[in-house]
């Protein structure tokens, strides 16, 4: 057999085609940037989602009206048609009336706080189940910058991440590339929240001397100047200290459900908020529904000024 | 239409294909259905492309619907492509074996690359990043079930097109060889 006689042609496309991911994944050295090559695809699928969201939008109204319809054809009495009809405005009020509180809330909030910010709607979320973003309806022309911090009035969200005119991308708290510096509100504990699943992170990097108890509160540090100082991130779930590790195994649910995000806001400048002294350490009770956490800016509870547990 | 003109519209097509079942099922399924795990219905489309084109015209156009998909997720472009190839390797292997062209078979396979990605996708984290994938067991499954269940409408689709374009697909298993 004559090892030299292959075809080069062959041999050279194989060559291409598997070094080319290979390559790709090499020079990849900041993942907040993308490259030329990225560009128009990024805009091509903002204005993709962008159309199916408005769609979406009019499927649901018209959706919710062919349904109306279909109630009040089969109701043949008037009066359970009236009755019908006030029941399925009730139902629609009720319904404005919660989305009414909610944007109250976050009108409220952002009236409070002296951080810079701005609201945005949730559109989408990622392709594949093994990352954790979200996409929104403001962009860099409404000043989104790569690295904001994106929040709701219960607690962080994420950051911004490739933003595109007019729409962004938000790299939760939740997904496996983001991290975000925490502390334990309770024994300022220091550690970074990772992202692990859908629904939970984890706090790395604890030292195994460290006080931290399930039920504890994680807050922002402040130090990765992205989130004000003190702004909730989650909750201790399980802490395991292993005598083989070199630093505790915290298990962390965050206290906004990525799940259940409709409005964000994204701080623009957040220099003069100080949140570490509204929050207590028993203000940590884990809720899943952001609507329903109270915000931190209106916390009545006694400030936290624990000292670090030596 | 000239060869060159059928198969620019052909990819053309394809590629925009690709923006609207990626912009369908991050927004759309999301927007109506919440939380609910969504079928892929972006990996039927490579399907199709493994199983109807030529080895190195279906490679490069999977890897250009790679590009595509790269804005609607966090996953970078390089993993995208890595798993592409595997999963393009792993079907043309299925593909030279067996393989008939029908509906049937590809709702069959359907079912096959959805796992072949899930499976691949968790080897690659463990080699590449250095924050692996977790193994959401049911979350995987019930993607897989849905990109299977959903792959019958994106084959009549997909069929269209190359009908469209005029496009030839191979009639029977094209094997690895060129």
């Amino acid at each position: 057999m004559n090892f030299l006689n292959f075809n080069l042609k062959k041999l050279l496309i194989i060559g291409f085609i598997v070094a080319l991911p290979l390559m790709s994944i090499n020079m990849q050295q900041n993942p907040l940037a993308s490259g030329w090559y990225d560009r128009p695809f990024s805009f091509l699928a903002a204005m993709t989602q962008n159309g199916f969201f408005s769609f979406s939008d009019g499927v649901r109204s018209t959706t919710g009206m062919y349904l109306d319809l279909i109630n009040i054809k089969k109701d043949s009495q008037k009066v359970e048609d009236e009755n019908r009809e006030l029941r399925t405005r009730l139902e629609a009020m009720s319904e404005i009336s919660k989305e009414n509180d909610r944007l109250n809330e976050l009108l409220g909030f952002k009236a409070k706080t002296k951080m810079a910010l701005i609201a945005a709607r949730v559109m989408s979320k990622d392709l594949v189940s093994d990352h954790n973003t979200l996409r929104i309806n403001k962009g860099t022309h409404d000043g989104l910058k790569a690295g904001q911090a994106v929040i709701t009035t219960g607690g962080v969200v994420g950051y911004i991440y490739r933003p595109q005119a007019f729409t962004s991308q938000i790299l939760l708290i939740t997904d496996r590339y983001s991290v975000v510096d925490g502390i334990v509100a309770r024994s300022r504990a220091r550690g970074i929240v990772e992202g692990k699943s859908a629904s939970n992170c984890s706090l790395r990097y604890v030292e195994r001397s460290e006080d931290v108890k399930p039920g504890d509160l994680v807050v922002t540090s402040g130090l990765d100047n992205i989130f004000p100082k003190g702004f909730p991130v989650a909750t201790v779930e399980s802490v395991e200290n292993k005598s083989y590790l070199v630093s505790l195994k915290v298990e962390l649910k965050p206290i906004v459900d990525p799940d259940k995000v409709e409005e964000v806001f994204i701080i623009t400048n957040a220099s003069n908020e100080d949140l570490s002294d509204r929050l207590t350490a028993q203000a940590t009770t884990p809720t899943a529904n952001p609507e329903t956490t109270v915000a931190p800016s209106t916390a009545t509870s006694s400030p936290v000024k624990a000292e670090k547990k030596e | 239409m000239n060869w060159f003109r059928r198969n620019f519209l052909n990819v053309f097509l394809v590629l925009l294909t690709a923006f609207i079942l990626s912009g369908f099922q991050t927004t759309f399924w999301f927007q109506m259905f919440g939380s609910l795990p969504s079928p892929l219905l972006w990996l039927d489309m490579v399907l199709y492309l493994i199983l109807y084109r030529k080895p190195v015209e279906g490679i490069l156009t999977v890897y250009a619907v790679g590009l595509v998909l790269n804005p609607f997720t966090a996953m970078p472009v390089g993993i995208i492509w890595m798993n592409l190839l595997i999963v393009f390797a792993a079907m043309s292997f299925i593909k030279k074996r067996v393989f008939w062209p029908s509906s049937r078979y590809f709702f069959v396979a359907s079912f096959g690359i959805a796992l072949t990605w899930h499976f691949s996708y968790f080897i690659v984290s463990r080699i590449f990043e250095s924050n692996p994938t977790t193994v959401s067991f049911f979350h995987r499954m019930a993607e897989i079930v849905f990109t299977g269940l959903i792959s019958i409408p994106i084959y009549t689709l997909m069929s269209w097109i190359d009908h469209l374009t005029h496009k030839e697909t191979l009639p029977e298993s094209g094997g690895i060889e060129a």
